[in-house]
C-alpha cells in the first residue's frame, strides 16, 4: 500500500515536472537588481523603477588610449550587423525646440539673461556676447521672432546641462575624461530577452569576443565594458557553476557517507529517491507560484539536500533496528518538518523577495522528502536491510559514551560555555557592515569598469533628489527653490575661486555645482509670472533701447499663457523631460490626467555638491525631497531588516520554548533555549573571528541554524540516545556540513556568510544538543 | 553646450555695430551644381600642403550677418595654433579667448576661466583644423566640392549629423594658405572670418 502510494505520488511529481517544463512555466533570472530590496513608498517604488529601469537595458562599452577613435570605429563595424546591437539616437532638432519655445517669449528667462536684465548697459553687453559667437543655432533661429534673445538663451541653457556626453563626428565623447584622454563611449540597448539567464551568458561573450578583436587590433586602447547584462551573465555563470558544483560535490561525500554507513543499495537508492522527490517538489512548487525563478535562490536552495536527507537517515536507522518502530521516528519527523518550516517561513520576513523563494523551495521540497520516507522508504527498505558493520557500532558506541560522559558534566559544561561565550562577547562587540555588495558575485573587473562609466557619465558628487508634489506646480516650486540654493553656493564657490585666482595670479577653472531637471526645461507657472513681471519691468525702465537703437531691431514682449506640462507632453523636447517626471494616477481613473488626485515626481540631479551641502539645500521641505541614494538605501533597509530579524528570532524561540514546555516541561525547555541561544552565539562569535563585520546573511543563517537545531532537539527529546538516533543524528550533521561547508567557497559574500554562519551554528548544537536534553530515561 | 557657441565676445560699445559695414557678397550654394573634390584635390587647388600651416598665429575680423540685421556685426582678435595647442582671443568690442589645449577647451571672459564642454570643442577643433589646412582631419565631418564661383574657394558640406545641427557650409578661400572661410548655418544666417598672418611662431 505505502509502496503504491510513493509510486503514485512519484508519478504525479514527475507528470507536474514535465508539464512546467514543457509548458515554460520555469523560467531563470540573474538579475542582481532584483534581489534589491523595494521601497516602502508606492509612489516613490514606482517612480525609482520610471527612471531607472530603462538602465537596466543599457550596455556600455568605452574606448580611451592613443588609438581610441579607430577601436571605437572598429567595435562598431564589428558589431553592427550583430542582432543584440540596437543603437537609438535621439535626433537633435534644435530649430524644432526653439520654435516651440518661442510662442512663450516673455515668461522664459534663463539665468544669464535674467542677470543682465539689471541695467541697459548689461544687458547690451550680453547681446553681444551672443552675437559674436560663430555659430549659435538658437540665436538664429529665434532672433527673427525674438529679438530680445532670450527665447535662445533660455532653450540654449536647457540643452546645455545634459553635456555629459557630446556627439563629436557621429561619435559619442565624454566630457569628463582625464586630462589629455580621449574617451569615446557607445552605449547600446539590449532586449529584455537578452537578460535571461542562458542569453545574458552568450551576449555577454559574444560582445566581449568584439572587445578582444579590437583589443588585438589596437593593444594601446583600452576598451572597458559596464551594464547589467555583464553582472547577469558574471553571476548566473557562477551560480550554474556553484550550484552544480556545490550540489554534486555534497551530493557525492553524501552518497559515499550513506554507502560506507549502510553498505546497501536499496540505502543508496532510498536516500537518492528522498533526494529527488524533495527537489522536484521544491521545483514544482517555485515554478507554480513565482513568475521567475532566481538563480540565487537555487544556490541556497541547495541546503534542501542536506535537510532532506536528514528525515531519510532517521527512517533508515530506525529500520535497521531489531524491532523497528516508525511511529516515533514519523512524530519526529512531522514535528521536525513543522519546526524547520516555520523556521524557514521566517526567512520570508526580511526585504530581499528571493527568501520568499528559498523558503518555497525548501518547505515544498521537505514535504516532497516526508512524502517519500513515510511511503516509498519503508517499502523498498524494510525487509532487505540489514546494518552489519561493526566498526561503525564501535564507534557509535564510543561517540554515546562521549555524550553521556558529557551528560554527567551538563552543567559544569554548560556554565562553563555560557561564560565564555559571554566574556568573548564582552571582550569583542560585534560589528555589522551591511553593503549592497554582499549580494553581487561579479568580478572586481566588472565593478571597476561599472564605477569608471559612473563617474564619467554622472560626474563627480552626484546627488539625486526625489521631488514629490501632489500638482506638478508644486513639484516645480520645489525644485526651483533648490535651485535658488544651489545658486547661491555657485555664486560662493565663484567668489572663493576668483579670491583663488587673483592670489595665485592663475586661470582657475571652477567647478560650480549644477542642478539639472524638469525646471529646466518647464519653469514653475509662478516663475514664469515673475519671469514676465521681470521682463516689463526691464521694458518700462528702456533696458533694451540700446540695443534696439543698435541693431534697428525692436524688443517686444507678447502676453501668452504659461507654457504648461501638459504641452511639453507632446512636444518635440518630451523625450528630454518626460524620463525624469513620473505621474503616479492614484485614483486610476485619469489616463496621465493632472487632476488632484495624481501624484508627481520628479527626479533633480546635482552635481559637484558635497553631503554637507546636500543637507543644508534640501532641509525644510519634509517629506517632499527625499534624497536618492540608492547603496545606502538598501544598506539602510538591509540593517533595519538585520534588526527586526534578531527581533524575530527572539520570538521564534520563546515560540519553540513554550512548545516544548507545554510537551516535555519547563527543564527541557530552559535546557533547549539555552543551548539553541549558545549554539547561534557561538556561530555568530566565531563567523565575526573568521570574516570579519557580520552582515544580514550572518543573522539569516541563525534561522536556519535554529531551524535544524530544533530537529536535533526534538529528535533526542523524543528517542534519547540510542544507537539508531544518535547515528542519524551524526549523519544528518554530517550531510548538513558537507551541503554547507561548501558554500564557503562561494564567491558571492552573501552565500559565504550564509554557509559559514550555519556551519559553525550545526558543530555546535551538534556538540551542545545532548547536553540540553532531558533523557528519556530521567524523564 | 552653451560653451560650444560661446566665442564669448562683449560689447563696450555698440557704435562699432554701425561702423561694421560689409557688402553681402558671398552666396551659399546648392551642391547640385558642385563637383566632389578629394582631400588631395582640395590641398591642389588652395595650394597648401598637409601641416605646413601648423605654427601660426595672426589677426582676424569677424563679419555676422544676420537676415534680421540691416548691417553686420563685427568684432576682431588674433589667434595662435600649433599642434597642440589653439588659442582664439577676441579683443574687440570686448576681450575673451577660447583655449585649446591637451585635448581640453578652457573659455576665459570677465567672468574667470571655466572649463568647457565637449560640445564646444568640436567648433574650436574645425576652426583649428580649417585655418591649419588640416583637411584630411575634416573628412569624417565634411565633403568637400568644387566652389563654382571662386578659383580659389572651396565648398565644405557636413556629414554627420551633429554637425549639420549647427552648420549648413563652410565656403573656404585661400592660396598658400588660409585666408577667408565663410560658415552658413541652417537658417543661412552667415558668419564671416577673415585671417591675416603674422610670422611663424
Amino acid at each position: 500500500m505505502k509502496r503504491q502510494l510513493g509510486l503514485i505520488q512519484g508519478l504525479v511529481a514527475m507528470f507536474l515536472l514535465v508539464f512546467v517544463l514543457i509548458t515554460g512555466k520555469a523560467k531563470f533570472q540573474a538579475d542582481i537588481l532584483s534581489l534589491l530590496p523595494q521601497n516602502v513608498q508606492t509612489v516613490v517604488q514606482d517612480a525609482e523603477s520610471h527612471f531607472f529601469d530603462g538602465n537596466k537595458k543599457h550596455v556600455f562599452i568605452s574606448f580611451s588610449g592613443t588609438n581610441a577613435k579607430l577601436s571605437h570605429d572598429q567595435f562598431l563595424s564589428l558589431s553592427q550587423n550583430k542582432p543584440w546591437f540596437n543603437v537609438k539616437t535621439l535626433e537633435l532638432d534644435l530649430e524644432k525646440a526653439v520654435q516651440f519655445y518661442l510662442p512663450y517669449q516673455g515668461r522664459l528667462l534663463a539665468d544669464n539673461f535674467s542677470k543682465s536684465l539689471s541695467s541697459s548697459e548689461r544687458y547690451s553687453l550680453f547681446a553681444s556676447q551672443k552675437l559674436t559667437e560663430i555659430v549659435n543655432p538658437f540665436v538664429s533661429a529665434s532672433i527673427a521672432q525674438d529679438p530680445s534673445l532670450s527665447t535662445a538663451e533660455f532653450v540654449e541653457q536647457a540643452f546645455a546641462k545634459n553635456d555629459s556626453l557630446a556627439l563629436e563626428d557621429g561619435r559619442l565623447k565624454s566630457t569628463s575624461s582625464e586630462k589629455g584622454q580621449q574617451q569615446f563611449i557607445i552605449i547600446f540597448t539590449i532586449d529584455n530577452e537578452a537578460l535571461n539567464v542562458n542569453k545574458a551568458i552568450t551576449v555577454a561573450q559574444e560582445i566581449k569576443q568584439v572587445i578582444h578583436q579590437v583589443e588585438t587590433q589596437y593593444p594601446d586602447s583600452g576598451v572597458k565594458y559596464s551594464g547589467v547584462l555583464f553582472h547577469t551573465a558574471e553571476n548566473s555563470s557562477q551560480a550554474k557553476f556553484e550550484m552544480s558544483f556545490f550540489g554534486g560535490l555534497s551530493l557525492l561525500a553524501m552518497l559515499v557517507m550513506v554507502y560506507f554507513v549502510f553498505r546497501s543499495k536499496t540505502a543508496l537508492l532510498s536516500v537518492t529517491l528522498t533526494i529527488a522527490n524533495a527537489v522536484i517538489y521544491g521545483f514544482i512548487a517555485l515554478a507554480l507560484l513565482f513568475d521567475s525563478v532566481h538563480i540565487i535562490s537555487l544556490v541556497f536552495g541547495v541546503t534542501l539536500i542536506g535537510i532532506s536527507i536528514d528525515y531519510c537517515f532517521h527512517v533508515l536507522t530506525e529500520l535497521h533496528n531489531k524491532k523497528p518502530s516508525l511511529t516515533t521516528v514519523n512524530k519526529s519527523i512531522l514535528l521536525g518538518f513543522i519546526s524547520t518550516a516555520l523556521g524557514y517561513i521566517l526567512l520570508t520576513l526580511a526585504p530581499m523577495s528571493f527568501l520568499s523563494q528559498v523558503a518555497t523551495f525548501i518547505i515544498a521540497g521537505l514535504v516532497g522528502a516526508m512524502v517519500c520516507v513515510f511511503t516509498l522508504v519503508p517499502a523498498i527498505s524494510s525487509s532487505k536491510l540489514g546494518l552489519n558493520n561493526s566498526k561503525l557500532d564501535k564507534q557509535l558506541r564510543y561517540l554515546i559514551n562521549i555524550i553521556h560522559q558529557f551528560q554527567a558534566r551538563r552543567v559544569v559544561l554548560l556554565v562553563v560555555v555560557s561564560a565564555l561565550v559571554f566574556v568573548s562577547y564582552l571582550l569583542l562587540p560585534i560589528k555589522f557592515n551591511d553593503s549592497i555588495a554582499d549580494l553581487n558575485g561579479s568580478s572586481a573587473t566588472l565593478i571597476s569598469n561599472e564605477a569608471f562609466h559612473q563617474k564619467t557619465l554622472s560626474g563627480k558628487d552626484v546627488k539625486r533628489l526625489f521631488i514629490l508634489g501632489s500638482t506638478i506646480e508644486q513639484v516645480l516650486q520645489t525644485e526651483e527653490v533648490i535651485r535658488s540654493r544651489v545658486l547661491a553656493l555657485s555664486s560662493e564657490t565663484d567668489a572663493s575661486s576668483k579670491l583663488v585666482s587673483k592670489v595665485t595670479a592663475q586661470a582657475i577653472p571652477q567647478v560650480i555645482p549644477k542642478v539639472t531637471g524638469i525646471s529646466d526645461w518647464l519653469p514653475s507657472k509662478q516663475r514664469q509670472n515673475d519671469n514676465n513681471k521681470q521682463l516689463m519691468f526691464a521694458q518700462s525702465n528702456d533696458v533694451f533701447s540700446s540695443w534696439q537703437e543698435a541693431t534697428g531691431l525692436e524688443v517686444t514682449f507678447k502676453t501668452s499663457a504659461p507654457l504648461t506640462y501638459q504641452a511639453i507632453k507632446n512636444s518635440v523636447v518630451a523625450p528630454y523631460v518626460l524620463p525624469f517626471i513620473y505621474v503616479g494616477l492614484n485614483n486610476g481613473t485619469g489616463v496621465d490626467k493632472e487632476n488632484n488626485n495624481d501624484e508627481f515626481v520628479s527626479l533633480l540631479q546635482l552635481s559637484n555638491i558635497s553631503r554637507a551641502q546636500l543637507v543644508s539645500i534640501t532641509e525644510g521641505f519634509g517629506g517632499r525631497v527625499i534624497t536618492f541614494d540608492k547603496a545606502e538605501n538598501i544598506s539602510q533597509i538591509m540593517t533595519e531588516s538585520r534588526e527586526s530579524l534578531l527581533y524575530w528570532f527572539m520570538l521564534a524561540l520563546i515560540m519553540f520554548s513554550l512548545v516544548i514546555w507545554f510537551r516535555f516541561g519547563l527543564k527541557a525547555a530552559g535546557n533547549h533555549s539555552l543551548a539553541l541561544v549558545l549554539s547561534v552565539s557561538i556561530a555568530l562569535m566565531l563567523s565575526y573571528m573568521i570574516q570579519g563585520p557580520l552582515n544580514l546573511f550572518n543573522v539569516l543563517a541563525m534561522m536556519l541554524i535554529l531551524a535544524l537545531a530544533i530537529d536535533y532537539l526534538i529528535f533526542y527529546q523524543y528517542r534519547g540516545t540510542n544507537s539508531s538516533n544518535v547515528l542519524a543524528i551524526s549523519l544528518s550533521a554530517l550531510s548538513s556540513l558537507f551541503v554547507f561547508g561548501v558554500l564557503i567557497f562561494s564567491k558571492t559574500p552573501a552565500v559565504y556568510s550564509f554557509g559559514l554562519t550555519v556551519m559553525l551554528g550545526i558543530v555546535s548544537i551538534f556538540i551542545l544538543a545532548p547536553l540540553s536534553v532531558v533523557n528519556k530515561e530521567e524523564q | 553646450m552653451k560653451a560650444l557657441f560661446s566665442f564669448v565676445c562683449c560689447v563696450f560699445s555698440l557704435f562699432l555695430i554701425n561702423s561694421a559695414i560689409a557688402e553681402n557678397t558671398v552666396i551659399a550654394t546648392t551642391s547640385a551644381d558642385k563637383v566632389s573634390l578629394s582631400v588631395e584635390q582640395v590641398e591642389k587647388r588652395l595650394q597648401i600642403e598637409q601641416g605646413e600651416l601648423y605654427n601660426q598665429h595672426g589677426d582676424f575680423i569677424q563679419r555676422k550677418y544676420f537676415k534680421v540685421l540691416k548691417k553686420p556685426f563685427l568684432s576682431s582678435g588674433n589667434f595662435e595654433i600649433s599642434n597642440n595647442r589653439f588659442i582664439w582671443k577676441t579683443s574687440k568690442p570686448v576681450e575673451s579667448a577660447i583655449i585649446f589645449k591637451s585635448g581640453e577647451l578652457y573659455f576665459k571672459d570677465n567672468s574667470g576661466s571655466k572649463k568647457a564642454p565637449a560640445q564646444a570643442s568640436t567648433i574650436a577643433q574645425l576652426l583649428q583644423h580649417l585655418i591649419a589646412g588640416n583637411f584630411t582631419a575634416l573628412t569624417d565631418s565634411f565633403a568637400f566640392y568644387d566652389d563654382n564661383n571662386t578659383a580659389n574657394c572651396v565648398t565644405l558640406k557636413p556629414k554627420t549629423s551633429s554637425m549639420t545641427a549647427f552648420i549648413e557650409q563652410i565656403i573656404l578661400c585661400g592660396d598658400n594658405q588660409v585666408d577667408e572661410f565663410v560658415l552658413f548655418d541652417k537658417n543661412m544666417n552667415r558668419t564671416e572670418i577673415s585671417i591675416s598672418y603674422n610670422k611663424e611662431l
